[in-house]
């Protein structure tokens, strides 16, 4: 009993190891709820989570509406954008998962659509507060650092086939993960698609989640990996001076030796090993993080991203995970008002933290989020589980909104904005102007959006 | 020509979650053949099973426990030395006829179908494991039989019944999907996990699946469809060909595989004839069906955890990427070099220098070749021996060197390797 005592401590030393095999191997990739139980959902920020009860008094409806054709802000000249890189092999994508379902509406805001007032008593954003992008939508007003730099907002992104059964987070957020919009069951992750596809075999690593679930990363040659912090391969730290950590170091640094006499599965053997030694020790040498981050859990993970991207050791596709109560079914602009907040201040950072490094022009964000809410809210002061969203891209891209809207007042059956653009063609957006890849790696039929990317 | 030592490893590297430490020593000191100890495992029993804690199927919301309680179960079941072939086929059959806990729900369900459906036809009947499987509550959850309306049914079993189950892609068309479906519309799980047939929710007609007319809508239309599949041509191949790639890590040539799926037909889709022949040919032991696929996740653990004497818990597995109960996807976990890659790679790097520092390793051993043999591996490469000689060579103590060379040997290629 003892023993079995001190493996559960010491397990729970190794729990920041993670490198998630999931990611590389096709395991699952959830996290393990305290009683070791998979939770329900691919996430644990999704669901089981109370709303955050910080109470807001929102003005009237009248307020709102009728400052629809006064507002106050003026919509300034669109931002120049930053140019891609022109060589796509040197360019990166970093996903921002925000799992729970992102309200598009109070993030995009149609400041001028009465129906969105009508269906929001008290959650709306009021027109003179949304940041004019264009005289028709208005960023979230917490979004000040992003609304100066300037995204790409592609509108009604979601399920396009109105059959598709998709109000569960689960189902949704699997769907999203493998990039398979009707659920038809893929055998890789949409990044880890994306990794083989712009796999080059000197690279260590092609693509890594930091924080993050796994199941996207899920890839076929490309070597994809979870990195939570270097503390994950502790044992390869140089400056370790335990003597047996040492010799153990350099006997694993000899297994992954080359040899010429390896033949078949011994190659891959020995490959895996010397990669896990090199990547160690890479860890153990990343650039500096920009000290500027803000010090949440989604500013720790773009402060490590920075210094992944600043390693520029070959990974291509890199995703984080925003978690935060997003599902917001009571309280809802307590809850998503901070979260916007949140984004903007750690974004804004990475920005500026790219900017410094010279790595603007390579860097693509992109957000994802399995749907977005109810044009109504409810008797909670809170929006229940919706469909389509906005999609949000930043970094070199012709500022602006994209897309069809959905309809506010032609809702379907089941009161749901109708999606107007498959996320299919969302993520074909990232892979083909920007990664410069097939965009049928994504999903057969997915076509790129024209002019997001700036080059 | 390889030696006995090096066929027996391999041999118990495929047929158990072996070698035990020490125990390929133990078998030639004792006299055996590689021959002798493949009809020992062909005819080893099963273990006796003492079921985990997950509660009853019907009786309610399960015991929290019960979700480490199943898994767990199965973790320290493959610890157990005397674990064999039944449990390393029933692992096979776990990741073919797919149902993982994330979905499928309720643990006694899944154990249920562990306990009452797989492991008794682990080495038994293929078409009597499909048939009870197919209305396996867990089963029914998993792959969303569970309340599909025979007017608008549910595709999701009737697809992956024919495309994973017993035929593959391209032996079979998307009429007979919606056929399928149709035919096994009509059961419904309730929430406490019992089964009932409900015929307002059936399809009630006449549908064309695998070139076969069957007639809906009653509790046994269900046989036929599965009967439909299991009889056509395509399944006896499909499965006769997974089956060697597990038990020998390549596909069979096209002639050894119409030879397995003949015997397999004959003899009325018994599993045990089949992995016998596959066993027992020469090729079972030949050199390129030796160390040519990757030591699968339970396999590795299993062997490794006994070589260190430590107990952990089924958290590890899940990190290794094969949880069990809990495969990946309805394809179940791929034979592939991916579990060589360098994430998993740096896991077991992490998981051996923590067992060895907290464990009860045996350390007897501070000769490479001692230990190599201890751990039961004979065929070494000579970089990986020059690297086991290099790491203990500044090494004063023995019993330092001893336990270093079993941290080192756990990450060697060849160890990755069955």
């Amino acid at each position: 009993m003892n023993e079995n005592r001190a493996i559960v401590a010491r397990r729970t030393i190794l729990k920041g190891m993670g490198f998630a095999a999931a990611g590389a191997v096709g395991g699952l990739a959830v996290k393990l709820t305290g009683d070791g139980r998979y939770p329900d959902n691919l996430d644990t920020s999704a669901t089981g989570r109370t709303s955050s009860s910080r109470g807001r008094t929102s003005t009237t409806v009248a307020d709102q509406t009728s400052d629809v054709t006064q507002s106050t802000t003026q919509s300034s000249a669109p931002p120049e954008p930053v140019l891609a890189n022109p060589d796509p092999a040197s360019r990166i994508l970093v996903v921002v998962q925000m799992f729970g379902g992102n309200d598009g509406l109070n993030t995009l805001v149609p400041f001028t659509d009465d129906a969105y007032y009508a269906a929001r008593p008290s959650q709306a954003i009021p027109a003179d507060e949304a940041l004019n992008i264009d005289g028709t939508w208005g960023l979230h007003p917490a979004m000040t650092n992003l609304y100066g730099r300037g995204g790409a907002y592609l509108l009604g992104v979601g399920i396009t086939d109105p059959d598709v059964p998709n109000g569960s987070h689960f189902t949704m957020q699997q769907r999203w993960l493998d990039g398979d919009p009707a659920g038809e069951g893929k055998d890789t992750g949409i990044f880890g698609r994306l990794c083989d596809a712009v796999h080059n075999p000197d690279a260590m690593v092609t693509g890594c989640s930091v924080f993050a679930p796994t199941r996207s990363m899920l890839a076929n040659q490309a070597t994809t990996v979870s990195l939570p912090d270097p503390g994950a391969a502790w044992f390869l730290d140089p400056t370790n001076e335990d003597r047996f950590v040492q010799a153990y170091q350099g006997g694993l640094l000899a297994l992954g030796r080359f040899s010429e006499a390896d033949t078949g599965s011994f190659v891959a053997g020995r490959k895996g090993i010397r990669d896990a030694y090199g990547l160690g020790s890479l860890l153990f040498d990343l650039p500096d993080a920009y000290d500027q981050y803000p010090g949440d859990e989604l500013g720790r993970s773009l402060a490590y991203v920075g210094r992944l991207i600043a390693a520029d050791q070959g990974i291509r596709v890199i995703q984080v995970e925003f978690d935060g109560n997003f599902d917001s079914h009571s309280g809802h602009r307590g809850s998503h008002d901070g979260l916007m907040a949140g984004l903007d201040a750690a974004l804004g950072v990475f920005f500026t933290d790219l900017d410094q490094r010279g790595m603007a022009d390579r860097v693509m964000v992109m957000t994802t989020s399995e749907f977005g809410r109810r044009l109504d809210e409810n008797a909670s002061q809170g929006l229940d589980h919706g469909t389509a969203s906005v999609g949000m891209m930043f970094g070199p891209v012709n500022p602006g909104v994209y897309g069809e809207p959905p309809s506010l007042t032609a809702l379907t059956d089941g009161g749901e904005l109708a999606a107007t653009t498959s996320f299919a063609n969302y993520y074909a957006t990232a892979a083909a102007p920007w990664l410069g890849i097939d965009p049928a790696v994504v999903h057969p039929g997915a076509t790129p959006i024209d002019g997001i990317v700036a080059t | 020509m390889a030696s006995n030592e090096a066929l027996i490893a391999h041999v118990l590297r495929r047929l158990t979650y072996g070698p035990q430490p020490g125990q390929v020593d133990e078998l030639v000191v004792a006299g055996r053949t590689p021959t002798d100890v493949i009809e020992e495992e062909l005819a080893r029993p099963d273990l006796p099973v003492d079921p985990p804690y997950v509660g009853d199927v019907g009786a309610g919301e399960p015991p929290p426990s019960a979700y480490d309680n199943l898994p767990n179960w199965w973790t320290r079941r493959i610890l157990e030395p005397e674990c064999g072939l039944i449990d390393k086929m029933a692992w096979f059959w776990h990741g073919h006829l797919t149902s993982s806990l994330d979905k499928a729900g309720n643990p006694a369900s899944l154990w249920q179908q562990h306990a009452e459906i797989i492991r008794p036809n682990a080495l038994g009947n293929f078409r009597e494991m499909v048939r009870a499987v197919t209305l396996n509550p867990a089963m029914l959850r998993y792959l969303d039989g569970n309340h599909s309306q025979g007017e608008d049914p549910n595709e999701n079993y009737s697809r992956e019944l024919m495309e994973l189950f017993t035929l593959g892609v391209g032996n079979y068309s998307e009429p007979d999907v919606k056929a399928g479906a149709r035919a096994l519309a009509g059961w419904y799980v309730e929430d406490d996990g019992d089964l009932s047939f409900n015929d307002a929710a059936a399809y009630h007609g006449n549908v064309e699946f695998l070139g076969r007319t069957i007639t809906c809508g009653s509790e046994s239309t269900y046989l036929a469809v599965v009967d439909a599949a299991c009889d056509h041509e395509a399944c006896a191949p499909h499965i006769a060909a997974k089956l060697h790639r597990y038990l020998c890590g390549t596909n069979p040539s096209g002639s050894r595989r119409a030879q397995l799926a003949g015997i397999f037909r004959d003899s009325g889709l018994q599993i045990a004839p089949v992995v016998a022949e596959i066993v027992r040919d020469p090729s079972f032991l030949a050199d390129e069906h030796r160390l040519n696929r990757p030591r699968f996740p339970v396999e590795w653990f299993a062997a490794a955890v006994n070589l260190f004497g430590v107990q952990p818990e089924w958290a590890v597995l899940h990190e290794l990427g094969q949880a069990p109960f809990y495969p990946p996807n309805p394809a179940g976990w791929p034979i592939s070099d991916k579990w060589l890659a360098t994430g998993p790679a740096t896991l077991r790097m992490a998981y051996a220098i923590d067992w060895a520092t907290s464990g009860a390793a045996s350390v007897q051993h501070p000769d490479p070749e001692d230990a190599l043999a201890y751990a039961g591996v004979y065929e070494v490469t000579d970089s990986t021996r020059l690297a086991l000689l290099e790491a203990v060579a500044p090494v004063p103590d023995d019993q330092t060197r001893a336990l270093l060379l079993l941290t080192l040997i756990v990450n060697s290629p060849e160890y990755g390797l069955c």
